[in-house]
């Protein structure tokens, strides 16, 4: 070879190296995420996808999930990587701004940053306003809205421990909206808005739900990380109820995990079975006083079981209810929080004060048309309490109930009822079963129908 | 009967804004019915821009153009002429059978006529052996051939043929050449195009001659070669001493032999009798007819001394 | 007629034996195959993707046949000069065009009609391993890809008149630029219209109407949106301008054919 020709083939290579050099320096600034956020507008951004928008927003969401699974440890070392995250959420719903699944997913995702937190919650109550904002061409509220309603009242609940009160409330009273909406977070609305520890096992039922339909490994451990958050505040309350039971025999506050177990009688045989299970679930099966409800250790991809506890026997409890703890087999029992009194109450005032109302309106008579009174004072009627007793009207006094709880005469619906086709053989109770049931307006006008004719006989 | 006419044909290529191309200047050629006739010019000349004025592809920049009595500027495209174009290469995904149904079909030829047809024609081009190989695999001299059968497809009066020779070998030439012929006898009118003067000369009854869009010579043969038919060739051996310069006259010397083109006989048999008397031997005498192809060369060299041509 | 659909059919038979062909189809499968496997990726919305992705995919399709093939239909008959014998075996220039036009439209509708089953087939798939058979999905899904059918018709149209007149590769480019364009007019009114309220901004609007008014309304057949939220659609739904959208991919589309025609009878070889 020449050396002329060797000399220009090094200077060419040097030079394209220097060239490289400065092209790596410059992509590692990143320039498509400037881009998305800087040099585009929203609208800007849906007419280039020259009406392929939807499609556009399905592949930003699966791109989010595959980054989702890389980066979400380092949200909180790395800021850059979450604010990436977040601005692929809001490119992604700009596209589509009804995508049911984007909300879901980002809503969650974003809390596992310590920042995200409040972005979630605000994305997700944005999400909702949109998917219940109708305009010529869409003419009424997306009817799953409530679930991202639901979830951002997740978020205020759970992630953001309450710090602003009155976000959980909103929430749960944005998702009310929705037609599809269902009996379940009426409740959970009530206790929200009374600012009362809300009871955890519908929402953990459900992620546990969405856990087991999806394929995907990183929505899977999201949900399963959003159970763990839930289920170690759950704990937390555990905790707490526990000292303050040893502060009131001893009057200081327990050091060790011992001096509850020996002492409190009554959180005695609860801890035991915390330990018994956490010893069995817990790697070299080591009891711990705060197992994960959930299994640390499960099979990628394995279903997650979810059970009901059964509950040790308790004397007192410093909330006039029972804990819920964890079942390692049997079926559920008819167990309540202490919270499904408070709430069959809170049900029922404003029904009642409405047929006063009516009454006053109709020459003091009962309603005969349920259907009807309900759609005149455009009042929801709830079909179940929480245990899952059928509303009744008696209509001697003109008055609604719920019939008294007993082991005699057990609830006829789900969620302690037996369900007509699955109780036994499904361990695992999923929310989507309760929700048909629950909301399926032929059943419900039924039921409350059976109960007045009861009541007249 | 004129079957094709032009009148003070011009055509003008724009390139661009300023720049012009005169591609014709000024044809005027009318053909007979039934002749072969030869259109013959250099690379360039305008042969193929006639052709495609005559089937309006494209529209003359000035004058007339007739075809079939039809005068152009007013007449519909619906010509039924056939037509063969230079270089082509048609639809290559096509077999040889499929690319004549295409043609059979457009020319509504009934459907239980068309297999005849078809078959006629690939007989008369000979292309039997490769009537089911995709055009795309044919050589050059076959895509010529199967040409030549789609412009025979219709039947039509007047065929016109830009360069039907080119590509072929030289029994291929011969059978084109049969065919072309062939046709006349069949009462058609053959329009050809060519460079190649040696197949011109032997087949068309009149030829024109085109160089840079004008018409230089138009004629039968005979008109245009005949006046200079009685040239004769001499070869003589020349005595011992003989110069070139003591000759007198242009010619090859060479080894004592000479050689040499004289006008007519009479100037011959005087430069023999010359000679002769002072002891050359006579070698060879050959009379000479002139032929296509040097008054193509003399022509276009008489319009323009500078033009390169390969003959 | 008898020429148009000659030409058509063989234009048709052209493009099935053409490469290019294949390789679209090739990845238009592998891309609706794809929302298959894509499906596990993305949350429980998986019907929605393979909703979005086999009609964008059926979209882009007609979108590239037409820039990769129909471009190149009218260009190489020149080329291979048998459009000299044809026109010189009496068929009219405008046979030739709506010849070609019908070909590649049908070449676009055989090719959708093999992708909508293979779609329909996946979506089937899916609702029966899901256990949620939804009559009313494939309801739309038809709806949606009979809009998309008219779309076509528009598209093929722009490429085959840009190439009558133009080179393939400036022809594939403008009919590109027809589509984005066309899939964005409704928003591209909305600029307009925001411009229409500022000062002295007159003759801008006039001329941005000008363009708004010549570009083809394709938005007005692209159903993606109605697919995907059929539900919360409701009413508004049922009354998207169907007869109108139907109306004006027919008329746009006569005219477009009209003008071809004349350009390439205009035109020298
Ligand atoms: N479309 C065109 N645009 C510009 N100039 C053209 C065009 N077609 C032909 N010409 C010019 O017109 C002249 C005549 O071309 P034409 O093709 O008629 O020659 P020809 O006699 O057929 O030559 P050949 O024997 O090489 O086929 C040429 O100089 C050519 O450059
Ligand atoms: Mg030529």
């Amino acid at each position: 070879m020449k050396p002329k020709f060797v000399l220009l083939a090094i200077v060419l290579l040097a030079l394209y190296l220097v060239g490289q050099k400065l092209a790596w320096d410059s992509q590692r600034y990143d320039y498509v995420n400037n881009y998305m956020n800087r040099y585009t507008s929203a609208k800007m951004r849906k007419v280039l996808t020259a009406g392929h928008d939807a499609l556009l927003a399905d592949l930003a969401m699966i791109r989010g999930i595959q980054f989702y699974g890389m980066n979400y440890p380092l949200f909180d070392k790395k800021p850059t990587m979450y604010n990436q995250f977040k601005s692929l959420a809001d490119a992604t719903i700009d596209m589509d701004p009804r995508h049911f699944e984007a909300y879901r997913f980002w809503g969650f995702a974003m809390t596992s940053a310590q920042r995200g937190k409040v972005d979630a919650y605000r994305f997700l109550m944005a999400g909702a306003h949109r998917m219940a904002a109708t305009d010529e061409v869409f003419t009424i509220i997306q009817p799953n809205m409530w679930e991202v309603a639901k979830d951002a009242a997740y978020v205020a609940e759970y992630e953001l421990q309450k710090a602003t009160k009155e976000w959980g409330c909103d929430a749960y009273t944005f998702a009310e909206k929705a037609r599809d909406c269902p009996e379940f977070l009426h409740r959970l609305k009530v206790l929200a808005c009374r600012d009362v520890d809300p009871d955890p096992i519908p929402a953990l039922q459900e992620l546990a739900t969405r856990a087991n339909q999806s394929g995907n490994v990183a929505i899977w451990q999201l949900n399963l990380d959003h159970m763990r958050r839930i289920i170690s505040e759950e704990h937390k309350r555990f905790w707490d109820a526990a000292s303050q039971a040893y502060y009131e025999i001893h009057g200081a506050s327990p050091t060790r995990i011992e001096q509850l177990t020996k002492n409190v009688g009554i959180l005695k045989k609860a801890v035991q079975e915390y330990q018994k299970v956490s010893s069995e679930w817990a790697e070299g099966g080591v009891g711990q006083l705060y197992p994960n409800m959930v299994n640390p250790l499960p099979e990628k991809k394995g279903k997650l079981e979810f059970r009901i506890a059964q509950i040790p026997e308790l004397p007192e409890d410093p909330y006039g209810g029972e804990y819920l703890i964890l079942d390692l087999q049997g079926k559920p029992s008819l167990v309540g929080t202490g919270i499904n009194e408070l709430e069959r109450e809170s049900f029922l005032e404003p029904i009642n004060q409405t047929l006063k109302e009516y009454q006053k309106d109709h020459n003091g008579e009962c309603p005969e048309d349920l259907d009807a009174f309900s759609q005149e004072y455009n009042l929801r009627l709830p079909v179940a309490d929480g245990f899952g007793y059928p509303l009744l009207l008696d209509y001697g006094k003109c008055e609604f109930y719920f019939p008294p709880v007993s082991e005699e005469n057990p609830p006829p619906l789900p969620p302690y009822g037996e369900e007509k086709k699955t109780a036994d053989e499904e361990i695992d109770l999923t929310l989507m079963e309760d929700d048909s049931a629950d909301s399926s307006p032929a059943s419900a006008t039924d039921e409350v129908k059976a109960g007045t004719a009861d009541s007249d006989g | 009967m004129a079957v094709l006419k032009t009148e003070n044909l011009t055509k003008i290529f724009k390139k661009g804004w300023k720049e012009a191309k005169v591609a014709l200047d000024g044809l005027s050629i009318e053909v007979q019915e039934g002749e072969i006739f030869g259109f013959l010019g250099p690379n360039g000349a305008g042969k193929t821009t006639t052709i495609k004025i005559l089937l309006r592809l494209l529209k003359p920049t000035s004058g007339r153009a007739e075809i079939l009595d039809k005068d152009l500027a007013t007449a519909p495209t619906r010509l039924r002429v056939g037509y063969m174009p230079e270089n082509p290469y048609f639809y290559r995904f096509l077999t040889g059978e499929e690319f004549l149904q295409f043609y059979a079909k457009l020319n509504h030829i009934p459907s239980n006529q068309r297999k005849k047809r078809i078959d006629e024609l690939i007989e008369t081009v000979g292309m039997n052996h490769a009537r089911n190989v995709r055009i795309r695999d044919y050589s050059k001299g076959m895509v010529q051939r199967i040409g030549l059968a789609q412009a025979l497809m219709h039947d039509p009066k007047l065929v016109l043929l830009d360069e039907p020779l080119s590509g072929l070998d030289p029994i291929g030439r011969k059978e084109i050449r049969d065919l072309v012929y062939a046709l006349k006898e069949q009462g058609r009118t053959i329009f050809f195009c060519s460079h190649i003067l040696s197949d011109v000369q032997d087949i068309c009854d009149r030829v024109a001659i085109l160089h840079l869009g004008k018409l230089l010579k138009l004629g039968s043969l005979s008109e245009l070669l005949g006046t200079e038919k009685d040239r004769v060739e001499v070869e003589l051996k020349m005595p011992e001493g003989t110069t070139k310069e003591s000759l007198g006259i242009q010619g090859d010397f060479h080894n004592g032999i000479f050689k040499t083109m004289l006008d007519n006989t009479e100037q011959a048999n005087q430069f023999l009798d010359q000679w002769k008397s002072k002891g050359a031997v006579v070698r060879a005498l050959i009379p000479q007819r002139k032929s296509l192809e040097e008054l193509f060369v003399e022509t276009i060299r008489a319009q323009d001394p500078k033009v390169a041509l390969e003959t | 007629m008898i020429e148009i659909l000659t030409i058509g059919l063989n234009t048709f038979r052209e493009a099935i034996r053409s490469k290019v062909l294949y390789l679209i189809l090739f990845f238009m499968v592998l891309m609706i195959g794809s929302s298959f496997f894509l499906e596990t990726l993305a949350l429980d919305g998986g019907d929605r993707l393979i909703k979005n992705l086999g009609l964008s995919t059926i979209s882009f399709f007609g979108l590239l046949v037409a820039m990769f093939i129909g471009v190149n239909l009218i260009p190489q008959e020149v080329e291979s000069k048998t459009i000299y014998t044809i026109v010189s075996q009496g068929v009219q220039r405008w046979q030739f065009v709506l010849g070609k036009f019908l070909g590649l439209i049908l070449t676009v509708y055989v090719n959708i009609a093999l992708m909508t089953v293979m779609l329909l087939g996946i979506l089937l798939y899916y609702f029966a391993t899901t256990d949620m058979i939804e009559g009313v999905t494939f309801f739309w899904m038809i709806k949606a890809i009979f809009m998309e059918l008219l779309a076509m018709l528009i598209v093929v149209a722009v490429a085959i008149l840009f190439s009558s007149f133009s080179t393939p590769i400036l022809s594939a480019v403008m009919t590109g630029c027809v589509y984005i364009i066309g899939q964005m007019t409704n928003d591209f009114w909305d600029y307009i219209r925001l411009q229409s309220e500022k000062q002295g901004t007159e003759i801008y609007c006039a001329f941005l109407k000008v363009i708004y008014y010549l570009c083809p309304h394709l938005d007005m057949l692209n159903l993606k949106k109605q697919v995907v939220h059929f539900e919360e659609l409701g009413a508004a739904a049922a009354s998207f301008p169907y007869g109108a959208g139907a109306f004006h991919a027919i008329t746009y589309t006569a005219v477009i054919l009209f003008i071809a025609c004349l350009a390439f009878s205009k035109r020298d070889f």
